[in-house]
């Protein structure tokens, strides 16, 4: 009698702690997950909010003339509200990538931009 | 005495050099002088005159008074320049096909040019250019850019309505003019060639070989009965026929003013725009030598047209607001710009480009500036009018001379006023430079028009020392306008003054975004 009831302590002991663990164990790598989805959407701002303000320093150093990008086709101009005589304004397609890379992860912006000039001097010439 | 001889030999020199000369190109023989024929040459030119021998010694001996009689200083001022590198002192003007090449310079040289078949008509050509009812076109110039290669000057010309043919002139060198090809009815593939006062339009073909760019005309028949052909798409080297747009419509009188214009705009020119004198417009695709689907655009009929001086289209941002101050939303269409003749006077008409109607003259708002400028004040509901209607026309107090220029949303236009009694003359014309409002044809400037005391050639815009643009006039660079204006779509009269500071402009056209990866 002794002996059973030794065992039956001991077996529920052990059903006990597995019974423990099987609860605390999937607890654990929940916090731990949750923990790294919290951290994946700051780290995701981050990267975001840098590639971002990246860009627009690019843009302005673009259209400030500092800096050069693919420029990847001669098109016509989009329609204007002062129109001009189609030969005369010139429009060149910019294209302008930023791209901020972390371990495993890239997040790049990409912009199109259409740079509009007049030709030195003013032009010659009928519509 | 040796000073003497000295200043007699001088003078005749110069009289030799200074000569104006007289050029034709007799079939099978080629280009000649006419005051400098051989005899045969000369019998040639006897028959073809239907004069005898010394009939036509007479009649050369007078043919430079025929075609000072022939000279039109009111049609003077739409000369076109010659290109710098063949002479820039010349300037180029066709008299319905008899081409005039004046140099405006000390020596006062002309080089004439008579096609060969107008050369019996010469003293019929005056009537028809005092005709005011009707457009002098003039001929198309193809440079160095356009033929790609060096040293080449060719001028392609119609002719008159009475011998109506189609030229092509190679002037590499100015003292030696060489025929490159001409058509009239006779030739094959324009038989039914029934009018050439016309200027042929320039199309250049997609690059196949890239060494060479092919270059294409369109000639359009413009004959006063109903052609069977509309448009013929020649090779503009050879006159040979490529591709013919013939008509499937009810569609006569064609005039002479068409443009070409990329209407997908994907980089190629692939629509043609077309009308007839009365003012019905037409539109027809190219591609690959074929022309297919024939619209109809505009009916202007209305309006009592006599013939069409330019036709033009231009991409442009209109507004559609409601009212004066919503002002904010617009749409981007086509704007089919035109100037027509009505009586002595011309009409221009912006007119909106829309695929799904096809509207009449009652569609367009009557702009024409009242005779006390003060009353020229737009309302809300003239606007509003302008905004739900098709555009708007503006009748003008005199004839246009050059094509419009449109800058920055002001369209500028060059007014010839006429004396009807004495159309020919300059001395008897008034001149007027008018700046207009391309969305609702209010005045931009204090003035809507500004007098000038002189006629003047085309238009163009420079920058100015003070960092805006100036309008100047080509020829002479005589300033006009000191400080040119641009609209501005923050409210229905804003403008201001057009920096150079300003250019070149940023438009961010779309932004997005990617992202690729993910976290461990």
């Amino acid at each position: 009698m002794m002996l059973s009831s030794k065992g039956f302590i001991l077996v529920t002991t052990l059903m006990l702690m597995l019974i423990l663990s099987c609860i605390t164990l999937p607890m654990l790598v929940q916090t731990q997950l949750s923990q790294k989805l919290a951290g994946s959407a700051t780290l995701s701002f981050q990267l975001k909010q840098q590639t971002q303000s990246k860009h627009v320093q690019q843009l302005q150093q673009l259209t400030q003339g500092a800096v050069e990008v693919g420029l990847f086709v001669l098109a016509p101009c989009p329609a204007l509200y002062a129109a001009w005589s189609d030969i005369t304004v010139q429009c060149e397609w910019h294209q302008l990538r930023t791209t901020e890379r972390s371990a495993h992860h890239q997040h790049s912006v990409t912009s199109f931009l259409i740079r509009q000039s007049l030709p030195e001097g003013g032009w010659d010439g009928a519509l | 005495m040796e000073l003497y001889r000295l200043w007699l030999c001088l003078l005749l020199c110069s009289h030799q050099l200074f000569a104006d000369s007289y050029w034709s190109h007799i079939p099978g023989v080629g280009s000649v002088q006419l005051t400098d024929l051989r005899s045969e040459q000369h019998n040639l030119l006897a028959q073809h005159l239907n004069l005898d021998l010394t009939q036509a010694k007479q009649w050369l001996d007078e043919l430079p008074a025929l075609l000072d009689d022939l000279s039109c200083s009111t049609l003077d001022i739409q000369s076109q320049q010659v290109p710098a590198y063949i002479d820039a002192s010349y300037q180029v003007i066709s008299y319905a096909g008899v081409l005039k090449l004046h140099a405006d310079d000390k020596s006062k040289k002309t080089i004439w040019w008579l096609p060969w078949t107008l050369i019996p008509l010469l003293s019929q050509l005056n009537a028809q250019l005092a005709d005011l009812s009707m457009q002098m076109h003039q001929p198309l110039l193809i440079t160095e850019p356009e033929r790609g290669q060096k040293g080449q000057f060719i001028i392609v010309s119609g002719s008159s309505n009475s011998s109506p043919q189609y030229f092509a002139l190679a002037l590499d060198h100015l003292d030696q003019p060489e025929l490159l090809w001409s058509v009239n009815s006779a030739s094959t593939g324009f038989e039914d060639l029934a009018g050439t006062m016309a200027q042929p339009l320039l199309m250049r073909e997609q690059k196949t070989k890239p060494e060479l760019p092919a270059l294409s005309l369109l000639l359009p028949n413009t004959g006063v009965a109903e052609q069977k052909t509309l448009v013929y798409k020649v090779d503009a080297m050879t006159g040979v026929v490529q591709a013919r747009l013939k008509a499937e419509q009810n569609i006569s009188e064609l005039s002479g003013a068409m443009a070409l214009y990329d209407q997908n705009r994907d980089s190629t020119l692939d629509s043609l725009l077309f009308c007839t004198k009365t003012g019905q417009i037409w539109q027809v695709q190219i591609e690959n030598n074929q022309f297919y689907d024939v619209k109809a655009i505009a009916d202007l009929s209305g309006l009592n047209f006599s013939d069409i001086q330019f036709i033009r289209a231009l991409y442009v941002a209109v507004p559609v607001g409601g009212s004066g101050s919503d002002f904010h939303s617009r749409r981007s269409q086509w704007l089919v710009l035109l100037s027509a003749l009505q009586q002595h006077h011309s009409v221009f008409v912006a007119l909106k480009h829309q695929n799904e109607q096809r509207p009449v003259s009652s569609d367009l708002v009557n702009r024409t500036l009242p005779q006390a400028p003060e009353l020229a004040f737009l309302t809300d509901q003239d606007l509003q009018q302008i905004q739900q209607k098709n555009g708007w026309y503006s009748q003008l107090t005199g004839r246009l001379t050059h094509m419009p220029v449109v800058a920055a949303g002001v369209v500028y236009l060059t007014l010839l006023a006429q004396d009807t009694g004495q159309v020919c003359l300059i001395e008897h014309a008034s001149s007027a430079l008018m700046a207009l409002h391309l969305h609702h044809a209010s005045s931009v400037y204090r003035q809507p028009i500004f007098p000038l005391e002189k006629a003047i050639g085309a238009l163009s815009v420079k920058a100015s020392t003070e960092g805006g643009f100036a309008l100047i006039e080509q020829n002479n660079q005589q300033v006009l306008i000191e400080n040119m204006l641009e609209i501005s779509p923050d409210c229905t009269h804003c403008s201001k003054t057009i920096q150079q500071g300003s250019f070149p402009r940023w438009q961010l056209m779309g932004t997005y975004h990617s992202e690729e990866g993910s976290y461990e």
